[in-house]
């Protein structure tokens, strides 16, 4: 009998069996995702940015009862008091980016809560005389803060929601707290808004896809950002909205007159500061282009705009860190 | 890429240089390019026959793909970017012949990816009967997959794969030969629900006040059948004609039929093979597969894939082989050659991202005998 041997003897690539070195969780209604590329960074550092996480939405957080802004919205009306530093902060942070966007990003719009039911069987707009209401209730200016004794407190009627800026301050503070404890090469992602820092595995800047606001999969994406040490945030009219009467209706909505944005698509704001790349997407949405690029000139951001004929606007700072892969899809206008 | 295939240039030249009696050492690579992706694919043999009653055989293999436009790729959208991968397989096999008309082959396999490793193991046994006029064959496979995700941590599925087969062939005649097979599989999960789904594809769920992107998620098994007749009929010496029919049928409600047919003609003192040929396809969607699934607020259908190789399929392939073989070139006693070009359309008309998909596949290879 003949026996036959077959054998081959292969070195495995390095890094074969390695274990993926990227985590994630749900917190503040999202997903956060964290990904380490280099040496450094292990899961005890992405626990950590997930408890920030869990702590911003803890102080920060207007659904959760209990929660200090929580209790600053219940007390309207009545003098100020004390409230948490951090929350003190973030109040304090929001005023300023309210004042930058003369009111396009407003911390008091939480006044419009309930007004648009994106989720109702057969979704309208609301009438005018509602929207009237809500409206004249939402003005920053009635927001009082005392630096001094780190106080707050709302005119009656007045509803403050974070929830424009909060996932922005904790990526910012998770930034902060991965370069106290020496990581250095990584990528956070909360519910869309990208912080990259360092290097890819590859060794090169993160490249950074935007989304395709008209895209046919929810990953397709028209265009990269190489990013390092800042952060990208995407505000589009795609995530929720319903048509009406051949109108499409979405869900970013102009603090000034209680109705959707009609310039554009999407707005991707690329900052070092999280925060300010967290308000400034959701305010350019509902600002002219002429105005908008004053704010990105003025702040030092860059930014990439697809109005509402599907045409992409961008600031000159990017140059070639900016590439286009093809023009976004064509597909309903947000008119 | 290029330091793979230049490992198995080498590899190939160094064992052909140590090989003795009847070896044989074999290089190749093949090639698979379309509008997506390209896969090199660079491979070595070698087959010592020793004086001893054992016969050692080396392989290496390794498939190198790439997606298009690797410089447009984003990091953070991790399911559709994930474009480059290399796999490196290792192969133990034992043959024996305890008489002159049985041969019985057992086989292992180990290959390895960045997210997914698969161990095999294949028994076959085969015999000649009705004075070698015919061969009848059976082989058992089982294979275990184990397969996460490099992205994110959490998803790691395991998948364990019965196989079996039967053949026969029949030599009708001297110019006619006739190859009926039937085979059976049978698929089944390991230790999670659904690990016949891919980790990074996912699906549209729509409803009228929102749009989910949810994992796809198959049947926990997966039962196939599979049939196949074909026909050879040589006229003369220097042409043969190949005609062949396969029906595919399994638990998912998938069905398909392959016809295919070829001509072989032979020149230069049959040195020279040509082969062209066509063949199509038709098969029929998964009884879950949906494009996008329109669902009612909150409900995500419990089956799902929008995977386009469980849609509905129509496919044609044209080609073409050559081979040339010729003895006692050099210090070998022969050395063959072969190269081979296809191209494949395909047409997926249930899925509307990309319902036409075309593709080049090209190989060559060089076999010399030492």
């Amino acid at each position: 009998m003949r026996t036959l041997i077959l054998l081959v003897l292969l070195s495995l690539p390095q890094g074969a069996w390695a274990a993926p070195r990227a985590w994630s969780a749900e917190v503040m209604a999202t997903r956060i995702d964290v990904q380490f590329a280099g040496g450094t960074g292990t899961e005890a550092d992405a626990q950590a940015v997930f408890q920030i996480f869990r702590d911003v939405d803890a102080v920060a957080s207007e659904w959760k009862d209990g929660s200090p802004l929580a209790a600053l919205n219940a007390r309207a009306g009545q003098p100020a008091e004390p409230v948490p530093a951090e929350l003190f902060s973030l109040l304090q942070r929001s005023v300023e980016l309210a004042r930058i966007t003369a009111g396009a990003f407003d911390p008091t719009w939480a006044a419009l809560w309930g007004l648009w039911d994106f989720r109702a069987a057969s979704p309208a707009p609301p009438s005018p005389e509602d929207r009237a209401a809500r409206v004249a209730r939402i003005d920053w200016t009635k927001l009082a803060l005392d630096a001094g004794g780190k106080t707050a407190g709302i005119q009656e009627g007045v509803v403050v929601g974070l929830g424009g800026i909060a996932k922005g301050w904790a990526l910012d503070r998770s930034v902060a707290l991965l370069a106290a404890r020496g990581v250095t090469d990584y990528v956070l992602s909360a519910g869309g808004q990208v912080y990259a820092v360092g290097q890819t595995a590859a060794g090169r800047p993160w490249n950074v896809g935007i989304r395709d606001p008209r895209g046919a999969r929810w990953d397709d994406y028209f265009a990269i950002v190489s990013v390092s040490g800042a952060s990208v945030s995407t505000s589009g009219d795609y995530e929720r909205w319903f048509e009406h009467d051949g109108v499409r209706y979405h869900h970013i909505l102009d603090p000034r007159t209680g109705l959707p944005g009609r310039l554009f698509r999407s707005v991707t704001v690329i900052s070092p500061d999280a925060t300010e790349a967290d308000a400034l997407s959701t305010a350019l949405m509902l600002l002219p282009l002429e105005d908008g690029m004053r704010i990105a000139k003025e702040q030092e951001v860059d930014a990439v705009w697809v109005d509402a004929e599907g045409v992409v606007h961008r600031t000159p700072g990017l140059g070639s860190r900016y590439v286009e892969r093809h023009p976004p899809a064509q597909g309903p206008s947000t008119d | 890429m290029r330091a793979a295939a230049t490992s198995a240039v080498l590899l190939s030249l160094l064992l052909a240089g140590v090989a003795h009696g009847q070896s044989d050492a074999d290089a190749r690579v093949d090639i698979y390019v379309d509008g997506d992706m390209t896969v090199v694919a660079p491979a070595a043999s070698l087959h010592l026959e020793t004086d001893a009653p054992v016969d050692v055989d080396i392989t290496w293999q390794a498939n190198v793909l790439s997606g298009a436009t690797p410089l447009l790729t984003a990091d953070v959208i991790s399911s559709a970017t994930r474009v480059d991968d290399v796999r490196h397989a290792i192969d133990l096999g034992l043959s024996g012949q305890p008489d002159p008309l049985t041969t019985m082959t057992g086989n292992a396999r180990v290959s390895v990816e960045k997210d997914y490793a698969v161990i095999a193991g294949t028994f076959a046994v085969q015999r000649e009967v009705a004075q070698r006029m015919a061969v009848l064959s059976a082989s058992y496979t089982a294979l275990f997959e184990h397969a996460w995700t490099s992205h994110h941590d959490g998803t790691k599925q395991s998948a364990m794969t019965h196989r079996a087969d039967v053949g026969s062939s029949f030599i009708l005649s001297r110019s006619t030969r006739l190859a009926v097979t039937v085979s059976g599989l049978l698929h089944a999960c390991g230790d999670v629900i659904g690990c016949h789904a891919n980790p990074y594809r996912y699906v549209l769920v729509i409803s009228p006040d929102d749009v989910l992107a949810v994992r796809e998620l198959h049947p926990d098994r997966r039962a196939r059948v599979a049939a196949k007749v074909k026909v050879s009929q040589a006229f003369g010496r220097h042409v043969a004609l190949h005609a062949g029919y396969r029906f595919y049928a399994d638990s998912w409600a998938i069905t398909g039929h392959t016809a295919e047919l070829d001509v072989g003609l032979a020149g230069l003192d049959e040195r020279l093979l040509l082969r062209l040929g066509g063949r199509m396809t038709r098969q029929t969607a998964a009884s879950f597969y949906e494009a996008k699934y329109d669902a009612e607020p909150g409900l995500v259908p419990g089956l799902r894939t929008g995977d386009r190789e469980l849609s509905g399929l129509w496919s044609w392939r044209v080609g073409g082989r050559v081979e040339g073989a010729w003895l006692g070139v050099g210090p070998f006693l022969r050395v063959a050659m072969s190269i081979r070009v296809h191209h494949t359309w395909y047409l997926y008309p249930d899925f509307p991202w990309a319902p036409r998909r075309n593709a080049w596949v090209g190989g060559f290879g060089i076999d010399a005998e030492y």
